[in-house]
């Protein structure tokens, strides 16, 4: 039953792959309507047996939620063996469910968006093979399977913000993120190679048995440094995927996909794979504290830098890409400091509410015909009622003002940050800074898009083009609604204390860990959490001031120029890339070309054609054509060859 | 009546094999190479001869039957490819005639 889940995606890749690759010559007439239903039927089928397994789950005592389906034997050699297998427990099923009933909505929601395109069964063909890719991570019983869906992500990733492969922006945007995610993949598959090396098994299940074993019989403690390295290499994966710092770069580039590409893999649901991995081996960095460490000011660091960036962005997607790679490291936070529940569950309600941001953003980039910049919008909330209700519910939910669902999540992973063991008042702090960063930039882009007066009117369109703005139809808004919804009333099953979720996940994640000092202090808890509600609201009424008043955001931007313009350049990272790695790269490769290639393999190459064609030539000047002169040699012949048989052979 | 001596007679096939050779490789007519290749089967139809008498077998013999045949099948054949030639390179000689060249 557990490998259909993955099965129908799969159909539904093959169904829309065939039906591109026989007929993609002939002009489609119903649009994207067919693929576009082909793919969310395959998809939204997973969504349903995930919830009936979930069901099933759910029916299962505590201690044996677990579903496994043995496929067939994939790999063996040697005392490796790897079986195709996949394995349900409260964490997958937690992932399965939000991932396959986001993407069914993303799914719908494409085909309103890909309406006009040209090859709409490739994108729906490359979308569910996604979803297939991303279903193997999650459900994946072994590090190997769980990489194999690892790799599969990054190359969709990379097929669909390539889609648009004819402008060479957008595809040299694919071909960075692919690049950036190969850099992390190494360390994911050294991290592998040290546990087959030291524990003999790839399976998650075994593994987690033999660790537990080991730690038990309190022999994991002379293997502590070897489990820190392998902690630190599959985090480095994790980096690459979730784009934390410093391989964070390539998903603002993504943002040249479609929209809904955006929304599904760049917001929802493959960049939180990292978050799902770290995890998954919880056992095994619950046991190294500096590898936790190491994710969480990783996360931490990344939150800051992210959100301080997106404050002066002006593409609507990239300020919401920022914001992704920012709220991404709350989660790793979370993680860090030993609170998987409270980082899965930023996890799902990060999956409602971004989705929705950036659905609602491909809404207003539709309506607005591919304008993007939001200096240049303006105004939208009377032309855009709809898409403008459900856009302020997510971006209430992502600010962290109660009761949406951001709050609860994000408040759960500043509490811990703050009362675990390992965590400090310092990471307390600065996350709260960053939930005022996020408020603001929230605030900003939601003003300038929507509230104020239109700006567009003399500067976007060419003349003699209609322009009006319009809302998006019917298709667009309701599986954005939907998401609103989700947003608004996602956050109760993470209800701190009652944590429904928490409760869940429990036989995966275990406890979080709570240091005795502030265990008992539930005073303490809220007074934190109004603390940072009022955080969400200072940033929020900021936001709101300023902007209110845009000649004056122009005078702030005069005056601190210097601040703004570090922002806008995204502290200069890309550059500092390009001029350490990217031009010395390019530059021996360069040397390499001249002084190896061409100097050396291609002259031995020509050389061997040349030395061809010379003995050719040369012994083209026997063939006279003159059937005398062959006689003569023919001749020549039996006589050489009669005076050798009667005198040479003796 | 005295005997020739088999010596004299295939000195005498070789004489005449070697002229009907030198004729192949330096006349320019093909009638006459021809008739050169003629001159050559004829040699070695005499020393078949001699040879079948010398060793009283009479294979030798049988041979020049086969021969001659061929000969003269091969002559009408290669009579037919020489007007057959000089109608489409209106030319009977040899340096002129050098398709394989190409």
């Amino acid at each position: 039953m557990l490998f259909l889940i993955a099965l129908f995606p799969l159909l539904g890749f093959l169904a829309n792959g065939l039906w591109h690759a026989l007929f993609q010559a002939r002009p489609v007439r119903s649009g994207a309507l067919i693929p576009g239903l082909v793919g969310s039927a395959a998809i939204g089928t997973s969504f349903f047996a995930s919830l009936l397994l979930f069901v099933r789950l759910k029916g299962m005592p505590v201690s044996q939620r677990e579903v496994e389906d043995v496929l067939f034997n994939w790999v063996t050699a040697g005392n490796l063996s790897i079986d195709i297998a996949f394995r349900l427990d409260p964490l997958s099923s937690v992932f399965l469910m939000f991932i396959t009933g986001v993407a069914t909505l993303i799914h719908l929601y494409s085909i309103g968006y890909m309406e006009n395109d040209k090859t709409p069964a490739k994108f729906f063909a490359y979308l569910n093979l996604f979803c297939f890719s991303m279903i193997v991570l999650v459900l994946g019983s072994s590090l190997p399977l769980i990489f194999l869906g690892w790799e599969g992500v990054g190359l969709c990733s990379y097929l669909l913000i390539a889609y648009w492969y004819s402008d060479l922006e957008k595809a040299s945007a694919g071909k960075k993120a692919f690049v950036v995610n190969r850099i992390g993949d190494v360390g994911f598959m050294i991290g592998m190679f040290i546990i087959f090396a030291k524990f003999g098994t790839l399976d998650i299940a075994a593994l987690r048995a033999l660790v537990r074993q080991a730690q038990e019989a309190g022999a994991a403690g002379a293997d502590i440094g070897m489990i820190t390295t392998v902690c630190i290499c599959l985090f480095v994966g994790c980096i690459g995927k979730s784009a934390q710092l410093p391989l964070f770069v390539w998903l603002p580039d993504a943002m040249a996909g479609p929209t809904p590409v955006s929304a599904l893999i760049h917001a929802a649901t493959m960049v939180t794979s990292g978050v799902y991995l770290v995890a998954r081996m919880n056992f095994l960095y619950e046991l190294s504290s500096m590898a936790s460490h190491v994710v969480a000011i990783t996360g931490l660091a990344t939150a800051l830098f992210a959100a301080s960036i997106a404050i002066a962005q002006t593409d609507i997607k990239k300020i919401l890409a920022y914001s992704t790679i920012s709220q991404l490291g709350y989660m790793f936070l979370g993680c860090g400091v030993g609170a998987y529940a409270a980082g899965v569950g930023h996890v799902v309600t990060h999956a409602f509410f971004k989705a929705l941001l950036f659905l609602g953003a491909g809404n207003v980039i539709h309506g607005m015909h591919q304008q993007q910049d939001i200096t240049k919008m303006g105004g939208l909330k009377t032309k855009m009622p709809k898409t403008f209700l459900a856009f302020a519910a997510g971006a209430l939910a992502i600010s962290g003002i109660p009761p949406f669902s951001g709050f609860f999540t994000k408040d759960e992973i500043l509490w811990r940050a703050y009362s675990s063991p390992e965590g400090s008042v310092w990471f307390w702090a600065l996350a709260l800074l960053t939930s005022i960063l996020t408020a603001f930039y929230m605030t900003r882009l939601f003003s300038l898009v929507f509230l104020g007066k239109p700006r567009f009117q003399k500067s976007t369109q060419t003349p003699g083009e209609s322009f009006r703005v319009h809302e998006a139809p019917g298709i667009m808004v309701i599986p954005v609604q939907i998401l609103a919804v989700l947003s608004v009333i996602g956050g109760f099953i993470a209800i701190p204390h009652l944590s429904w979720l928490e409760h869940w996940l429990s036989p995966v994640l275990g406890q979080p860990h709570q240091s005795a000092a502030v265990a008992g202090g539930s005073g303490m808890e809220w007074l934190l959490m109004v603390v940072s509600t009022a955080a969400a609201a200072l940033g929020i009424f900021v936001g709101l001031k300023v902007y209110a008043n845009l000649p004056r955001v122009d005078r702030i931007k005069e005056r601190w120029d210097w601040v703004t313009g570090v922002l806008r350049n995204k502290w200069y990272v890309d550059e500092l890339y390009g001029a350490v790695f990217v031009r010395p790269i390019y530059r021996l490769s360069l040397a390499l070309w001249r002084g190896f290639d061409i100097a050396v393999i291609d002259r031995l190459v020509l050389g061997f054609g040349k030395a061809t064609v010379w003995t050719g030539q040369t012994a083209r000047l026997i063939q006279t054509g003159s059937i005398q002169v062959y006689a003569f040699v023919i001749l020549v012949g039996i006589l050489v060859t009669a005076g050798y048989l009667l005198y040479g052979v003796a | 009546m005295s005997q020739v001596e088999p010596w004299v007679v295939l000195s005498f096939c070789s004489i005449i094999f070697f002229i009907g050779f030198t004729g192949l490789l330096i006349r320019r007519n093909i009638l006459v190479v021809l008739m050169c290749i003629e001159l050559m089967l004829n040699a070695v139809n005499l020393t078949f001869v001699t040879y079948a008498k010398l060793l009283q077998n009479l294979g030798g013999q049988v041979a020049v039957f086969f021969i001659i045949t061929v000969a003269a099948a091969e002559t009408a054949v290669g009579l037919g490819l020489v007007v057959a030639m000089f109608r489409t390179l209106r030319s009977v000689d040899t340096d002129q005639i050098q398709l394989l060249r190409e």
